[in-house]
């Protein structure tokens, strides 16, 4: 079975944090797309695409050295 | 009818964007977050192979490897799990689609086990994090093919089986092959693509991945040139000599030493003399930064039998079988290039049954 308690992180403390930072992002992700839909900016919205830039966005700071 | 929406799931809207959202950050975890995790660790000393262990320890202290294997486990979890998870989204249509798998399958296309002993590694791991695994939801296969597409994943490109296919056979063409570890049966229809008189066995332990492969042969231009039964790999209801090619595809990692040792002896039995074994499947490159994201993709993704077929020495244990001609060799999945991108190292392991081998 997959051990769903895997730690990652030196401590637990930045573990949650990134989880919970990551988890809440993912929930704004969903609400941009439902607003969209909303205010139809646009008859088909391409959640692809608007996901690439907002996760680029938010978390490409990851990858600079 | 060609049908290859058959039990498709329905993902709502949100749904969807949270899929992407998973799919957007699987780019950058291993796009751009693997470029700069590989630039940090060839400055790390113990580069050389046999200072593995130090290379890995000094490896996992870095951040950016902890981020890389956070997400590595987590974003996949993710993908099955929650209000917006693949699972969810089966649920939310259980009744029906089950009804729809368990409708009759045309032709003679399907051959089920329901009393098949399944091996234990298979009882006890959930691979690649699959909740249940694919051993007992009647909708474990819809569940899996849509995780293979929904959020970048491996299987789900469209092409690669007929790639694994072409870089195997070339231009030559195979009469009866068997394809252990069928999924649902993109590997088995690519194979009877592959010649206008191929015929092809697609064999699973898993009863859902058998029953959606039937069902999605319908339709397919090779429908009567495939069938799929409920097996053993190690053990398939076939006589000697049955087969010009027994293959697999992504199925070698998730078996443990001793049961890879069993299907080899079965391709040996099942092959008629000259025929090919082939696997396409996973192996770490001689780089230690490499071979730590390898057996790290092992710990972090339940796939915790890749250790075992790291170890294994595949041109000797083919030819302790009989096999003559092995040969090891990276397998590209598509034209992008390799190292700019993390991805599991690709390998087709193929080996010929000698053509005067005693049957």
């Amino acid at each position: 079975m997959s051990d769903s308690q895997q730690a990652f992180f030196t401590d637990a403390v930045s573990e949650k944090l990134f989880q919970s930072l990551v988890a809440l992002a993912a929930e704004v992700n969903v609400l941009r797309d439902r607003v969209a839909r909303l205010e139809g900016r646009s008859e088909c919205p391409n959640p692809s695409v608007d996901a690439d830039a907002f996760v680029q966005h938010v978390f490409g700071g990851l990858a600079k050295p | 009818m060609s049908n290859p929406d058959f039990a498709r799931l329905t993902l709502d809207a949100d749904t969807k964007s949270f899929q992407a959202y998973i799919g957007a950050f699987r780019k950058l975890w291993a796009g751009p977050l693997y470029r700069a995790l590989r630039e940090e660790a060839i400055t790390l000393g113990h580069q050389d192979l046999s200072d593995y262990p130090a290379f890995e320890a000094e490896l996992q202290k870095r951040p950016k490897h902890q981020f890389f294997g956070w997400l590595e486990h987590n974003l996949q979890k993710m993908k099955y799990e929650g209000r917006w998870g693949i699972v969810q989204a089966a649920n939310a249509e259980r009744v029906g689609l089950e009804a729809l798998v368990a409708t009759p399958v045309g032709g003679n296309r399907l051959t089920e086990d329901p009393g098949l002993k399944l091996p234990d590694y298979y009882e006890e791991n959930d691979f690649h994090q699959h909740p249940g695994g694919l051993r007992e939801d009647p909708l474990a296969a819809v569940i899996y093919r849509e995780s293979a597409s929904a959020s970048g994943g491996v299987v789900g490109k469209a092409d690669l089986h007929a790639r694994y296919v072409k870089a195997l056979l070339g231009d030559e063409t195979v009469r009866n092959v068997i394809d252990i570890g069928c999924g649902f049966g993109r590997s088995t229809f690519a194979f009877a693509a592959s010649g206008p008189e191929t015929t092809a066995v697609g064999v699973d332990l898993s009863g859902s991945c058998v029953r959606l492969s039937a069902h999605l042969a319908e339709g397919r231009t090779e429908r009567d040139r495939v069938r799929f039964v409920q097996a053993d790999g190690v053990n398939v209801p076939f006589a000697d000599g049955s087969f010009d090619l027994f293959t697999s595809t992504m199925l070698l990692h998730e078996m443990p030493a001793a049961a890879i040792r069993e299907l080899i002896a079965e391709a040996f039995r099942v092959l008629e003399p000259g025929g090919i074994s082939a696997h396409l499947d996973f192996l770490p490159p001689p780089d230690n930064f490499l071979r730590a994201l390898y057996l790290g993709h092992s710990d972090r993704n339940a796939e915790p039998f890749m250790r075992e077929l790291a170890e294994m020495d595949m041109v000797a244990e083919h030819e302790k079988a009989g096999f003559v001609d092995v040969r090891i060799e990276p397998f590209a999945e598509d034209d992008q290039g390799l190292g700019e991108r993390w991805r599991l190292p690709w390998t087709i392991i193929r080996a010929r049954k000698p053509k005067d081998a005693v049957q």
